[in-house]
Protein backbone atom coordinates (compact mmCIF):
# COMPACT_ATOMS: atom_id res chain seq x y z
CA UNK A 1 0.00 0.00 0.00
CA UNK A 2 1.43 3.49 -0.90
CA UNK A 3 1.26 6.33 0.90
CA UNK A 4 -1.10 7.73 -1.04
CA UNK A 5 -3.18 5.33 -0.24
CA UNK A 6 -2.36 5.42 3.69
CA UNK A 7 -3.54 8.86 4.89
CA UNK A 8 -1.78 10.18 7.20
CA UNK A 9 1.73 8.63 6.43
CA UNK A 10 3.02 11.34 4.34
CA UNK A 11 4.15 13.67 6.55
CA UNK A 12 3.95 17.00 5.03
CA UNK A 13 6.52 19.59 5.58
CA UNK A 14 9.97 19.24 3.86
CA UNK A 15 11.55 18.84 6.73
CA UNK A 16 9.56 16.17 8.33
CA UNK A 17 9.85 13.99 4.73
CA UNK A 18 13.74 14.34 4.92
CA UNK A 19 14.12 12.70 8.25
CA UNK A 20 11.11 10.11 8.35
CA UNK A 21 12.81 9.38 4.73
CA UNK A 22 16.22 8.78 6.30
CA UNK A 23 14.75 6.65 9.01
CA UNK A 24 12.70 4.74 6.48
CA UNK A 25 9.34 5.19 7.91
CA UNK A 26 8.33 5.61 4.73
CA UNK A 27 9.95 5.43 1.35
CA UNK A 28 10.75 8.42 -1.10
CA UNK A 29 8.64 6.17 -3.65
CA UNK A 30 5.69 6.38 -1.34
CA UNK A 31 6.43 10.03 -1.10
CA UNK A 32 6.69 10.63 -4.47
CA UNK A 33 3.76 8.84 -5.42
CA UNK A 34 1.19 10.48 -3.14
CA UNK A 35 2.44 14.01 -4.40
CA UNK A 36 1.82 12.79 -7.82
CA UNK A 37 -1.84 11.90 -6.51
CA UNK A 38 -2.62 14.70 -4.94
CA UNK A 39 -1.48 16.55 -8.11
CA UNK A 40 -4.04 14.23 -10.58
CA UNK A 41 -6.78 14.70 -8.32
CA UNK A 42 -6.79 17.98 -7.88
CA UNK A 43 -4.83 20.30 -10.44
CA UNK A 44 -7.49 20.36 -13.60
CA UNK A 45 -8.91 23.06 -11.28
CA UNK A 46 -5.69 24.39 -9.87
CA UNK A 47 -3.41 24.45 -12.99
CA UNK A 48 -0.32 24.49 -11.26
CA UNK A 49 1.64 22.29 -13.36
CA UNK A 50 2.47 22.44 -16.86
CA UNK A 51 4.44 19.60 -17.12
CA UNK A 52 4.95 16.36 -15.12
CA UNK A 53 8.08 15.28 -14.72
CA UNK A 54 6.50 11.55 -13.68
CA UNK A 55 8.88 9.16 -14.62
CA UNK A 56 12.16 11.18 -13.67
CA UNK A 57 10.07 11.69 -9.97
CA UNK A 58 10.34 8.07 -9.73
CA UNK A 59 13.72 7.35 -11.52
CA UNK A 60 14.98 10.18 -8.25
CA UNK A 61 12.45 8.94 -5.53
CA UNK A 62 14.05 5.25 -6.49
CA UNK A 63 17.67 6.28 -6.39
CA UNK A 64 17.44 7.77 -3.01
CA UNK A 65 15.65 4.76 -1.48
CA UNK A 66 18.32 2.59 -2.80
CA UNK A 67 20.80 4.87 -0.97
CA UNK A 68 19.56 4.58 2.06
CA UNK A 69 19.15 0.84 1.48
CA UNK A 70 22.79 0.45 0.94
CA UNK A 71 23.98 2.60 3.28
CA UNK A 72 25.05 5.68 1.78
CA UNK A 73 24.80 9.55 3.56
CA UNK A 74 21.29 11.03 2.18
CA UNK A 75 21.21 14.48 1.06
CA UNK A 76 19.44 17.20 3.24
CA UNK A 77 16.00 17.34 1.04
CA UNK A 78 16.42 13.36 0.68
CA UNK A 79 12.65 12.42 -0.78
CA UNK A 80 11.39 15.69 -0.48
CA UNK A 81 9.05 16.08 -4.02
CA UNK A 82 9.13 19.99 -5.34
CA UNK A 83 8.64 21.37 -8.89
CA UNK A 84 10.03 24.38 -10.43
CA UNK A 85 8.79 27.50 -11.97
CA UNK A 86 8.93 26.86 -15.82
CA UNK A 87 11.45 29.14 -16.83
CA UNK A 88 13.60 26.70 -15.20
CA UNK A 89 15.93 24.12 -17.36
CA UNK A 90 15.30 20.79 -16.80
CA UNK A 91 16.83 18.17 -19.09
CA UNK A 92 14.36 16.68 -21.87
CA UNK A 93 12.24 19.25 -22.03
CA UNK A 94 11.75 22.97 -23.76
CA UNK A 95 11.71 25.70 -21.24
CA UNK A 96 8.44 27.45 -21.76
CA UNK A 97 9.00 30.64 -19.73
CA UNK A 98 4.85 30.71 -19.65
CA UNK A 99 5.24 30.93 -23.53
CA UNK A 100 4.37 29.80 -26.52
CA UNK A 101 7.32 31.16 -28.61
CA UNK A 102 9.68 29.52 -26.12
CA UNK A 103 7.70 25.96 -25.45
CA UNK A 104 8.87 25.44 -29.20
CA UNK A 105 12.36 25.39 -28.67
CA UNK A 106 14.47 22.45 -28.51
CA UNK A 107 15.06 20.46 -25.34
CA UNK A 108 17.34 21.41 -22.85
CA UNK A 109 20.48 19.00 -22.44
CA UNK A 110 20.96 19.69 -19.01
CA UNK A 111 19.14 20.84 -15.78
CA UNK A 112 19.46 24.12 -14.52
CA UNK A 113 22.45 24.74 -11.97
CA UNK A 114 19.52 24.85 -9.06
CA UNK A 115 18.29 22.03 -10.14
CA UNK A 116 20.91 20.11 -10.15
CA UNK A 117 21.49 20.97 -6.49
CA UNK A 118 18.41 20.16 -5.59
CA UNK A 119 19.11 16.74 -6.61
CA UNK A 120 21.95 16.53 -5.19
CA UNK A 121 20.36 17.48 -2.08
CA UNK A 122 18.33 14.02 -2.97
CA UNK A 123 14.88 16.34 -3.82
CA UNK A 124 12.55 14.74 -6.49
CA UNK A 125 11.62 17.10 -9.53
CA UNK A 126 7.73 16.54 -9.90
CA UNK A 127 7.58 19.10 -12.47
CA UNK A 128 7.23 22.27 -13.96
CA UNK A 129 4.93 25.04 -12.92
CA UNK A 130 2.49 27.68 -14.21
CA UNK A 131 4.44 31.34 -14.66
CA UNK A 132 2.66 34.47 -16.45
CA UNK A 133 4.72 35.01 -19.89
CA UNK A 134 8.39 35.62 -20.00
CA UNK A 135 7.63 36.40 -15.95
CA UNK A 136 6.07 39.92 -16.91
CA UNK A 137 3.40 39.72 -14.35
CA UNK A 138 2.07 40.37 -11.22
CA UNK A 139 -1.51 38.12 -11.96
CA UNK A 140 -0.61 34.52 -12.55
CA UNK A 141 -2.65 34.66 -15.50
CA UNK A 142 -1.69 33.30 -18.59
CA UNK A 143 -3.15 33.74 -22.21
CA UNK A 144 -1.24 30.33 -23.43
CA UNK A 145 -1.61 28.05 -20.78
CA UNK A 146 -4.39 29.35 -18.55
CA UNK A 147 -4.43 31.10 -14.84
CA UNK A 148 -2.91 29.54 -11.98
CA UNK A 149 -6.11 29.55 -9.43
CA UNK A 150 -5.44 30.48 -5.57
CA UNK A 151 -5.78 26.95 -3.94
CA UNK A 152 -7.48 29.50 -0.91
CA UNK A 153 -9.86 30.76 -3.40
CA UNK A 154 -9.86 29.43 -6.80
CA UNK A 155 -11.56 32.44 -8.10
CA UNK A 156 -8.71 34.19 -6.99
CA UNK A 157 -5.50 35.04 -8.19
CA UNK A 158 -2.26 34.06 -7.15
CA UNK A 159 0.20 36.70 -7.94
CA UNK A 160 3.21 36.55 -10.43
CA UNK A 161 4.93 35.73 -11.82
CA UNK A 162 5.95 32.63 -9.81
CA UNK A 163 1.90 31.86 -9.46
CA UNK A 164 2.12 28.23 -9.97
CA UNK A 165 5.25 27.86 -7.67
CA UNK A 166 2.74 29.31 -5.23
CA UNK A 167 -0.04 27.78 -6.25
CA UNK A 168 1.70 24.20 -5.86
CA UNK A 169 2.75 24.63 -2.42
CA UNK A 170 -0.67 26.08 -0.97
CA UNK A 171 -2.27 23.24 -2.60
CA UNK A 172 -0.28 21.02 -0.57
CA UNK A 173 1.28 18.89 -3.96
CA UNK A 174 4.79 19.79 -2.84
CA UNK A 175 6.44 21.37 0.22
CA UNK A 176 8.68 23.36 -1.35
CA UNK A 177 9.11 24.99 -5.08
CA UNK A 178 11.18 27.20 -7.03
CA UNK A 179 10.63 30.10 -8.17
CA UNK A 180 11.77 33.48 -9.81
CA UNK A 181 12.05 37.14 -8.36
CA UNK A 182 12.60 40.24 -10.76
CA UNK A 183 10.39 43.40 -8.84
CA UNK A 184 8.48 41.20 -6.92
CA UNK A 185 7.05 37.38 -8.34
CA UNK A 186 8.18 35.11 -4.91
CA UNK A 187 6.78 38.30 -2.69
CA UNK A 188 3.71 39.03 -4.28
CA UNK A 189 2.53 35.44 -4.81
CA UNK A 190 3.73 34.17 -1.50
CA UNK A 191 1.42 36.85 0.02
CA UNK A 192 -1.61 36.19 -2.05
CA UNK A 193 -1.11 32.54 -1.17
CA UNK A 194 -0.52 32.69 2.59
CA UNK A 195 3.28 31.11 2.21
CA UNK A 196 7.02 31.73 2.75
CA UNK A 197 9.01 32.95 0.77
CA UNK A 198 12.92 33.93 -0.28
CA UNK A 199 14.10 36.13 -2.16
CA UNK A 200 17.99 36.07 -1.62
CA UNK A 201 20.38 39.19 -2.22
CA UNK A 202 21.56 39.39 -6.18
CA UNK A 203 24.04 37.58 -6.97
CA UNK A 204 23.28 34.88 -4.18
CA UNK A 205 22.24 31.87 -5.97
CA UNK A 206 23.22 31.44 -9.52
CA UNK A 207 20.81 31.84 -12.41
CA UNK A 208 22.65 29.69 -14.74
CA UNK A 209 20.00 27.07 -17.09
CA UNK A 210 16.93 29.74 -16.59
CA UNK A 211 15.18 31.72 -18.98
CA UNK A 212 16.36 35.45 -17.93
CA UNK A 213 13.81 38.53 -17.63
CA UNK A 214 15.80 41.39 -17.10
CA UNK A 215 20.01 40.56 -16.11
CA UNK A 216 20.17 43.22 -13.54
CA UNK A 217 17.42 42.06 -11.33
CA UNK A 218 16.46 38.68 -11.67
CA UNK A 219 16.99 36.58 -8.38
CA UNK A 220 15.97 33.13 -7.74
CA UNK A 221 14.07 31.54 -4.91
CA UNK A 222 12.17 29.13 -2.72
CA UNK A 223 8.49 28.67 -1.33
CA UNK A 224 7.53 27.20 1.21
CA UNK A 225 5.07 26.71 4.25
CA UNK A 226 7.33 27.26 6.83
CA UNK A 227 10.95 28.91 7.74
CA UNK A 228 12.69 25.84 9.03
CA UNK A 229 11.87 24.17 5.11
CA UNK A 230 12.52 27.67 3.44
CA UNK A 231 16.28 27.50 5.09
CA UNK A 232 16.42 23.97 4.34
CA UNK A 233 16.11 24.48 0.57
CA UNK A 234 17.88 27.80 0.71
CA UNK A 235 20.91 26.69 1.81
CA UNK A 236 20.89 23.22 -0.56
CA UNK A 237 20.63 26.13 -3.21
CA UNK A 238 23.97 28.30 -1.90
CA UNK A 239 27.07 27.60 -3.72
CA UNK A 240 29.17 30.26 -6.53
CA UNK A 241 28.91 29.29 -10.10
CA UNK A 242 31.58 30.66 -12.48
CA UNK A 243 29.11 29.93 -15.02
CA UNK A 244 26.53 33.56 -14.08
CA UNK A 245 29.12 36.39 -13.69
CA UNK A 246 26.42 38.33 -11.43
CA UNK A 247 27.40 35.19 -8.89
CA UNK A 248 29.06 36.32 -6.15
CA UNK A 249 32.25 34.65 -4.92
CA UNK A 250 31.26 34.01 -1.06
CA UNK A 251 31.03 31.00 0.60
CA UNK A 252 27.86 28.65 1.82
CA UNK A 253 26.67 30.27 4.32
CA UNK A 254 23.95 28.19 6.35
CA UNK A 255 21.03 29.37 7.95
CA UNK A 256 19.27 26.73 8.90
CA UNK A 257 20.91 26.66 12.23
CA UNK A 258 20.89 30.36 13.15
CA UNK A 259 16.87 30.15 12.86
CA UNK A 260 15.70 29.45 16.16
CA UNK A 261 18.37 32.31 17.53
CA UNK A 262 15.13 34.87 17.21
CA UNK A 263 15.48 38.24 17.47
CA UNK A 264 18.46 39.02 20.34
CA UNK A 265 20.22 42.01 19.41
CA UNK A 266 18.39 42.74 16.00
CA UNK A 267 17.61 46.25 15.38
CA UNK A 268 14.03 46.16 13.91
CA UNK A 269 12.08 48.87 12.29
CA UNK A 270 8.74 49.43 10.13
CA UNK A 271 8.65 51.14 6.80
CA UNK A 272 6.40 53.80 6.88
CA UNK A 273 6.04 56.56 3.96
CA UNK A 274 5.60 55.09 0.68
CA UNK A 275 5.00 51.73 1.92
CA UNK A 276 2.02 52.79 3.56
CA UNK A 277 0.68 54.69 1.12
CA UNK A 278 -1.96 53.65 -1.10
CA UNK A 279 -2.26 50.57 0.94
CA UNK A 280 -5.73 48.79 2.03
CA UNK A 281 -6.49 48.98 5.77
CA UNK A 282 -5.24 44.82 5.83
CA UNK A 283 -2.16 45.36 4.21
CA UNK A 284 -1.69 48.06 6.91
CA UNK A 285 -3.11 45.68 9.57
CA UNK A 286 -0.53 42.84 8.79
CA UNK A 287 2.01 45.79 8.83
CA UNK A 288 0.69 46.64 12.19
CA UNK A 289 0.70 43.13 13.58
CA UNK A 290 4.12 42.23 12.54
CA UNK A 291 5.69 44.78 13.78
CA UNK A 292 4.38 44.35 17.48
CA UNK A 293 5.42 40.57 16.83
CA UNK A 294 8.47 41.56 16.08
CA UNK A 295 8.96 44.43 18.63
CA UNK A 296 9.39 47.13 15.89
CA UNK A 297 8.91 50.25 17.85
CA UNK A 298 10.12 52.41 15.42
CA UNK A 299 8.71 53.70 12.04
CA UNK A 300 11.24 54.82 9.06
CA UNK A 301 10.60 56.58 6.14
CA UNK A 302 13.05 55.24 3.54
CA UNK A 303 14.00 58.21 0.86
CA UNK A 304 14.10 57.62 -2.51
CA UNK A 305 11.45 54.44 -2.51
CA UNK A 306 9.04 56.22 -4.95
CA UNK A 307 12.21 56.85 -7.45
CA UNK A 308 13.61 54.24 -7.01
CA UNK A 309 10.55 51.85 -7.87
CA UNK A 310 10.64 54.04 -10.96
CA UNK A 311 13.97 53.30 -12.03
CA UNK A 312 13.07 49.59 -11.49
CA UNK A 313 10.14 50.24 -13.62
CA UNK A 314 12.35 51.21 -16.87
CA UNK A 315 15.31 49.23 -16.50
CA UNK A 316 12.52 46.17 -16.32
CA UNK A 317 10.68 46.79 -19.15
CA UNK A 318 14.10 47.93 -21.44
CA UNK A 319 15.85 44.85 -20.85
CA UNK A 320 13.08 42.79 -20.91
CA UNK A 321 12.11 44.49 -23.98
CA UNK A 322 15.81 43.96 -25.72
CA UNK A 323 15.78 40.15 -24.51
CA UNK A 324 12.65 39.51 -27.09
CA UNK A 325 13.22 42.06 -29.77
CA UNK A 326 14.04 39.38 -32.11
CA UNK A 327 10.42 37.77 -31.80
CA UNK A 328 8.67 41.16 -31.29
CA UNK A 329 9.57 41.71 -35.02
CA UNK A 330 8.84 38.13 -35.95
CA UNK A 331 5.76 37.05 -33.79
CA UNK A 332 4.49 39.44 -32.03
CA UNK A 333 1.36 37.70 -32.42
CA UNK A 334 1.99 34.70 -30.41
CA UNK A 335 2.91 36.59 -27.40
CA UNK A 336 0.60 37.37 -24.57
CA UNK A 337 -1.37 40.34 -25.26
CA UNK A 338 -0.96 41.69 -21.67
CA UNK A 339 3.13 41.35 -22.01
CA UNK A 340 3.27 41.54 -25.95
CA UNK A 341 2.08 45.88 -25.72
CA UNK A 342 4.77 46.16 -22.80
CA UNK A 343 7.57 44.56 -24.39
CA UNK A 344 6.46 46.82 -27.75
CA UNK A 345 6.79 49.96 -25.45
CA UNK A 346 9.87 49.22 -23.51
CA UNK A 347 11.93 48.24 -26.90
CA UNK A 348 11.26 51.86 -27.82
CA UNK A 349 13.01 53.94 -25.02
CA UNK A 350 15.53 56.09 -25.12
CA UNK A 351 19.04 55.00 -24.09
CA UNK A 352 19.31 57.90 -22.12
CA UNK A 353 16.15 57.17 -19.55
CA UNK A 354 17.84 53.23 -19.52
CA UNK A 355 21.42 54.78 -18.17
CA UNK A 356 19.59 57.23 -15.72
CA UNK A 357 17.88 54.63 -14.06
CA UNK A 358 20.74 52.44 -13.53
CA UNK A 359 22.48 55.29 -11.84
CA UNK A 360 20.13 55.78 -9.47
CA UNK A 361 20.59 52.24 -8.01
CA UNK A 362 23.93 53.52 -6.50
CA UNK A 363 21.89 56.53 -5.29
CA UNK A 364 19.53 54.39 -3.42
CA UNK A 365 21.71 52.00 -2.38
CA UNK A 366 23.55 55.25 -0.19
CA UNK A 367 20.16 55.66 1.19
CA UNK A 368 19.59 52.34 2.30
CA UNK A 369 22.71 52.03 3.96
CA UNK A 370 22.48 54.80 6.05
CA UNK A 371 19.45 52.89 7.39
CA UNK A 372 21.24 49.78 7.65
CA UNK A 373 23.28 51.70 10.22
CA UNK A 374 20.64 52.47 12.39
CA UNK A 375 18.34 49.04 12.10
CA UNK A 376 19.12 45.99 11.01
CA UNK A 377 15.75 44.57 10.14
CA UNK A 378 13.24 46.27 8.02
CA UNK A 379 9.40 45.29 7.54
CA UNK A 380 6.90 46.55 4.55
CA UNK A 381 4.04 45.00 3.37
CA UNK A 382 4.58 42.90 0.29
CA UNK A 383 1.67 43.70 -1.46
CA UNK A 384 -1.04 46.92 -1.31
CA UNK A 385 -3.77 44.68 -1.17
CA UNK A 386 -4.62 40.47 -0.67
CA UNK A 387 -5.18 38.67 -3.72
CA UNK A 388 -7.80 40.04 -6.28
CA UNK A 389 -10.49 38.30 -8.28
CA UNK A 390 -9.24 36.33 -12.08
CA UNK A 391 -9.37 38.23 -14.88
CA UNK A 392 -9.36 41.89 -12.47
CA UNK A 393 -8.24 44.97 -14.15
CA UNK A 394 -8.09 47.32 -11.74
CA UNK A 395 -8.08 47.93 -7.63
CA UNK A 396 -8.84 50.81 -5.58
CA UNK A 397 -5.79 52.05 -3.77
CA UNK A 398 -5.41 55.64 -2.28
CA UNK A 399 -9.16 56.00 -3.02
CA UNK A 400 -9.28 55.58 -6.54
CA UNK A 401 -8.93 52.85 -9.08
CA UNK A 402 -5.83 52.25 -10.52
CA UNK A 403 -4.46 49.56 -13.14
CA UNK A 404 -3.68 46.36 -11.26
CA UNK A 405 -0.78 45.13 -12.93
CA UNK A 406 0.87 48.20 -13.16
CA UNK A 407 0.68 48.58 -8.99
CA UNK A 408 1.34 45.02 -7.40
CA UNK A 409 4.88 45.85 -7.21
CA UNK A 410 4.61 49.16 -5.44
CA UNK A 411 6.50 47.72 -2.43
CA UNK A 412 8.79 44.88 -4.04
CA UNK A 413 10.38 46.80 -6.58
CA UNK A 414 12.02 49.58 -4.76
CA UNK A 415 13.64 46.39 -2.57
CA UNK A 416 14.94 44.12 -5.13
CA UNK A 417 16.08 47.45 -7.19
CA UNK A 418 18.92 47.41 -5.35
CA UNK A 419 18.84 43.42 -4.64
CA UNK A 420 18.50 43.03 -0.94
CA UNK A 421 17.63 39.88 0.64
CA UNK A 422 13.84 39.52 1.69
CA UNK A 423 11.75 36.95 3.27
CA UNK A 424 8.25 36.91 2.52
CA UNK A 425 6.06 36.21 5.68
CA UNK A 426 2.23 35.58 5.26
CA UNK A 427 -0.14 37.67 7.82
CA UNK A 428 -3.78 36.20 8.85
CA UNK A 429 -5.80 39.31 9.63
CA UNK A 430 -9.47 37.52 10.04
CA UNK A 431 -10.36 38.04 7.15
CA UNK A 432 -10.53 35.26 3.85
CA UNK A 433 -7.48 35.91 2.34
CA UNK A 434 -3.94 36.50 4.00
CA UNK A 435 -1.58 39.73 3.53
CA UNK A 436 2.05 39.68 3.20
CA UNK A 437 5.21 41.21 4.83
CA UNK A 438 8.50 41.75 3.59
CA UNK A 439 11.20 41.49 5.85
CA UNK A 440 13.82 42.87 4.94
CA UNK A 441 17.93 42.90 5.75
CA UNK A 442 21.31 44.63 4.48
CA UNK A 443 23.00 42.38 1.43
CA UNK A 444 24.14 39.03 2.19
CA UNK A 445 22.57 38.92 5.49
CA UNK A 446 19.75 36.40 4.93
CA UNK A 447 19.94 35.37 8.13
CA UNK A 448 18.37 38.17 9.72
CA UNK A 449 15.54 37.67 7.14
CA UNK A 450 14.91 34.36 8.39
CA UNK A 451 15.31 34.70 12.07
CA UNK A 452 12.36 37.26 12.02
CA UNK A 453 10.15 35.29 9.69
CA UNK A 454 10.92 32.03 12.31
CA UNK A 455 9.78 34.73 15.06
CA UNK A 456 6.56 35.49 13.28
CA UNK A 457 6.00 32.10 12.80
CA UNK A 458 6.36 31.35 15.91
CA UNK A 459 3.98 34.17 17.36
CA UNK A 460 1.49 32.60 14.93
CA UNK A 461 0.87 35.26 12.34
CA UNK B 1 -6.62 61.31 -25.44
CA UNK B 2 -3.59 60.39 -26.98
CA UNK B 3 -2.37 62.79 -29.72
CA UNK B 4 -1.48 62.09 -33.41
CA UNK B 5 1.95 63.48 -32.52
CA UNK B 6 2.42 60.69 -29.96
CA UNK B 7 1.66 58.52 -32.57
CA UNK B 8 3.45 59.47 -35.20
CA UNK B 9 6.30 59.07 -32.33
CA UNK B 10 5.74 55.55 -32.05
CA UNK B 11 5.18 54.94 -35.34
CA UNK B 12 8.98 56.62 -35.88
CA UNK B 13 10.72 54.68 -32.84
CA UNK B 14 8.63 51.16 -34.43
CA UNK B 15 10.10 51.66 -37.88
CA UNK B 16 13.83 52.43 -36.91
CA UNK B 17 13.75 48.92 -34.79
CA UNK B 18 12.18 46.88 -37.43
CA UNK B 19 8.65 46.30 -35.21
CA UNK B 20 5.33 45.93 -36.74
CA UNK B 21 2.61 47.49 -34.58
CA UNK B 22 -0.94 46.40 -35.44
CA UNK B 23 -3.20 49.39 -35.02
CA UNK B 24 -4.72 47.96 -32.69
CA UNK B 25 -2.31 47.17 -30.17
CA UNK B 26 -0.67 51.24 -30.74
CA UNK B 27 -3.15 52.72 -27.90
CA UNK B 28 -1.96 50.23 -25.29
CA UNK B 29 1.70 50.33 -26.64
CA UNK B 30 0.96 54.24 -26.32
CA UNK B 31 -0.35 53.92 -23.36
CA UNK B 32 2.76 52.40 -21.48
CA UNK B 33 5.43 54.44 -23.68
CA UNK B 34 3.35 57.33 -21.33
CA UNK B 35 3.62 55.19 -17.96
CA UNK B 36 7.27 54.64 -18.67
CA UNK B 37 8.28 58.96 -19.76
CA UNK B 38 6.49 59.66 -15.91
CA UNK B 39 8.64 56.83 -14.76
CA UNK B 40 11.89 58.67 -16.86
CA UNK B 41 10.45 62.38 -14.95
CA UNK B 42 10.76 61.14 -11.66
CA UNK B 43 14.50 60.02 -11.69
CA UNK B 44 15.26 63.00 -13.98
CA UNK B 45 13.79 65.22 -11.20
CA UNK B 46 15.96 64.01 -8.51
CA UNK B 47 19.13 65.36 -10.45
CA UNK B 48 21.73 62.19 -9.81
CA UNK B 49 24.83 63.75 -9.94
CA UNK B 50 26.96 60.85 -10.63
CA UNK B 51 30.80 60.47 -12.86
CA UNK B 52 29.64 56.87 -13.90
CA UNK B 53 29.54 56.93 -17.46
CA UNK B 54 28.47 53.20 -17.58
CA UNK B 55 27.27 51.80 -14.01
CA UNK B 56 27.94 48.53 -12.92
CA UNK B 57 26.16 47.63 -9.66
CA UNK B 58 27.15 45.30 -7.16
CA UNK B 59 24.92 44.66 -3.87
CA UNK B 60 26.59 45.38 -0.33
CA UNK B 61 28.99 48.51 -2.25
CA UNK B 62 29.42 50.36 0.06
CA UNK B 63 27.47 49.55 3.07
Amino acid sequence: MTAARRPGIAPESATAIAHAVARGDVSAVEIVEAALARIDARDGEIGAFTDITRERALAEANAVDKARAAGAPLGPLAGVPYAVKNLYGIAGHATRAGSKISAGDAPQQTDAVLVARMKAAGAVLIGALNMGEYAYDFTGENAHYGPSRNPLDPTRMTGGSSGGSAAAVAAGYVPVSLGSDTNGSIRVPAAFCGLFGLKPTYGRLPRTGTFPFCDSLDHLGPFATNTADLARTYDALQGHDASDPVCAVRPVEAVSGEIAKGLDGLRIASATGYFRTDAEPGALAALERAAKAAGAEDAIEIPGAAEARAAAFLITNAEGSALHLANLRRRPADFDPDTRDRFLAGAMLPASWYVAAQRYRRAFQANMAAIFARYDVILAPSAPCSAPLLGQKTIHLGGRDVPLRANMGLYTQPISFVGLPVAAVPVRTGGAMPYGIQVIAQPWCEDHCLRVAAALEAAGL
Amino acid sequence: MPTDDAFREIDAAAATLGLKIAPEWKPNVLMFFEVARGMAKMIDATETITTEAAPVFTPGAGQ
